[in-house]
């Protein structure tokens, strides 16, 4: 009875301190264990307006459960664990600073990619940061046309001074 | 007197040991883990800015003389990215053999105008460094107060357009009120370099933030440079991508959108980063955004 309720203690200490610090990968520690998806643009409604201005991104969060504790919000690319590693609906992911964290499973998606091509890319340490390369044929869009960016706005942000 | 009291109350309540020794393992797990949260990143919390400078009037007797700096920027600067990847972004990039900026050009430019210490100040109050607004007056004017031209609607020394402006001014009244009584209000504020010095730089305070949202810590000019161009969705990518990454591959740009900052649909994000670094040098533009 003692053992479960000290369980239970250290569950809502937990809780109520916002959980440990997030797992964090060292740098120069292998990256082949993770592969490139993106976040689904059409499972999280998102517009190109949307995504311009950083509404709807999902949510990385600590462990795999909302209760975790949020780490911060993912806007794609998203290294995840290969083979997917998959608990509560959850799929754990690598962040651009080596934090491990968890995404919801129903707003990730493999990348597009060119037809008879392998998609994916390759991961490597920049200083403290993971930066993908993508394979031949991936793209790093978040929507299936390419047209990610609202050409006005771009265009209203395009050097003014060159 | 309030704790004998609740003591009482509990005491009244019948709460068996238990149920009190139950309650006080939860409190004292918390406390054992909060302590540990707390210690663990310390961090030194500047809303304002650094602390304001003592400059003595006069000075003890036998000591040398000092000559305060002025300019360079290293009191309203954060640190700067000595290459060692973290988070410059630009890691493999080196400056070009047409660059034509040194490291203090864009903050140099800035201080040169009348209103160069307000907007210094500015960025301060926003907690971004002045090196990075001074980037971006001198990205999008060479810091002159210009009107709009080339068929955009954006003017101003940040060259900022009336939608971004309003909605970044109030959220830096919203930051820091203190600043409601000094800038210039309405429509005629954007036209005031001083008054858009604090849209500039909430603007970058913003940008920077969400990069660290998304795991990119300590964001530089440059990085933000990428969020401020290619929007809070591609912008991370473009910040964290190689430089052999191909642009139009990664953010689905047309040749004529490309066109229009100079680059084509070859072009990769090393070419990008260059016009960046050719125009700020590769100092600034691997300065970090957020003070330290």
């Amino acid at each position: 009875m003692y053992t479960v309720r000290l369980r239970v203690a250290l569950a809502l200490a937990l809780a109520v301190t916002g959980g440990a610090h997030a797992e964090r990968l060292q740098p120069g520690s292998p990256l082949s264990g993770y592969q490139c998806y993106n976040i689904d643009a059409a499972a999280l409604k998102l517009t190109p307006e949307d995504a311009w201005e950083g509404k709807g991104f999902p949510p990385v969060f600590k462990g795999p459960s909302e209760d975790s504790g949020k780490l911060g919000v993912a806007s794609g690319p998203v290294f995840v664990a290969w083979p997917l590693q998959k608990q509560n609906g959850f799929v754990q992911m690598l962040r651009f600073n080596g934090d491990i964290g968890w995404i919801s499973g129903s707003v990730i998606r493999p990348l597009y990619r060119d037809p008879g091509s392998k998609g994916g890319c390759t991961l490597s340490w920049r200083g403290n940061l993971v930066q993908f390369a993508l394979d031949p044929g991936a793209k790093g869009w978040l929507f299936r046309d390419g047209h990610d960016i609202p050409e006005a706005k771009f265009l209203e942000r395009s050097l003014h001074s060159q | 007197m309030f704790a004998r009291s609740r003591k009482t109350v509990f005491l009244q309540n019948g709460s068996p040991p238990g149920g009190r020794r139950w309650l006080w393992l939860v409190v004292g797990a918390s406390g054992v883990l909060a302590a540990h949260a707390a210690s663990a990143d310390p961090q030194v919390i500047l809303p304002q800015g650094l602390p304001v400078q003592v400059k003595p009037t006069f000075t003890e007797p036998g000591l040398p003389q000092f000559t305060f700096p002025t300019a360079g920027g290293s009191l309203l600067g954060g640190s700067v990215d000595t290459g060692n990847g973290n988070g410059g972004g630009d890691g493999s990039t080196s400056p070009a053999s047409g660059s034509t900026a040194s490291s203090g050009d864009a903050y140099n430019a800035m201080m040169a105008q009348s209103w160069g210490s307000s907007a210094a100040s500015a960025a301060g109050a926003m907690g971004i460094s002045a090196t990075a607004l001074a980037a971006t007056c001198a990205m999008e004017s060479n810091c002159q107060n210009v009107g709009s031209s080339g068929g955009s609607s954006a003017t101003g020394a940040f060259q900022m357009i009336s939608s971004t402006y309003n909605a970044d001014i109030a959220g830096a009244v919203a930051y820091d009120p203190s600043i409601a009584g000094t800038i210039v209000s309405g429509s005629a504020g954007e036209m005031d370099p001083a008054t858009e010095a604090y849209a500039a730089s909430y603007e970058l305070r913003q940008d920077a933030l969400t990069l660290e949202n998304d795991g990119i810590n300590d964001p530089t000019v440059l990085q933000t440079r990428a969020m401020y161009q290619f929007g809070a969705g591609a912008g991370p990518r473009v910040a964290d991508a190689p430089d052999s990454a191909n642009l139009a591959e990664l953010t689905g740009l047309n040749a004529a959108s490309l066109a229009a900052n100079g680059l084509s649909s070859s072009s990769t994000v090393g070419d990008w980063r260059q016009t960046i670094v050719n125009k700020l040098g590769s100092a600034t533009a691997n300065q970090t955004v957020l003070q330290q």
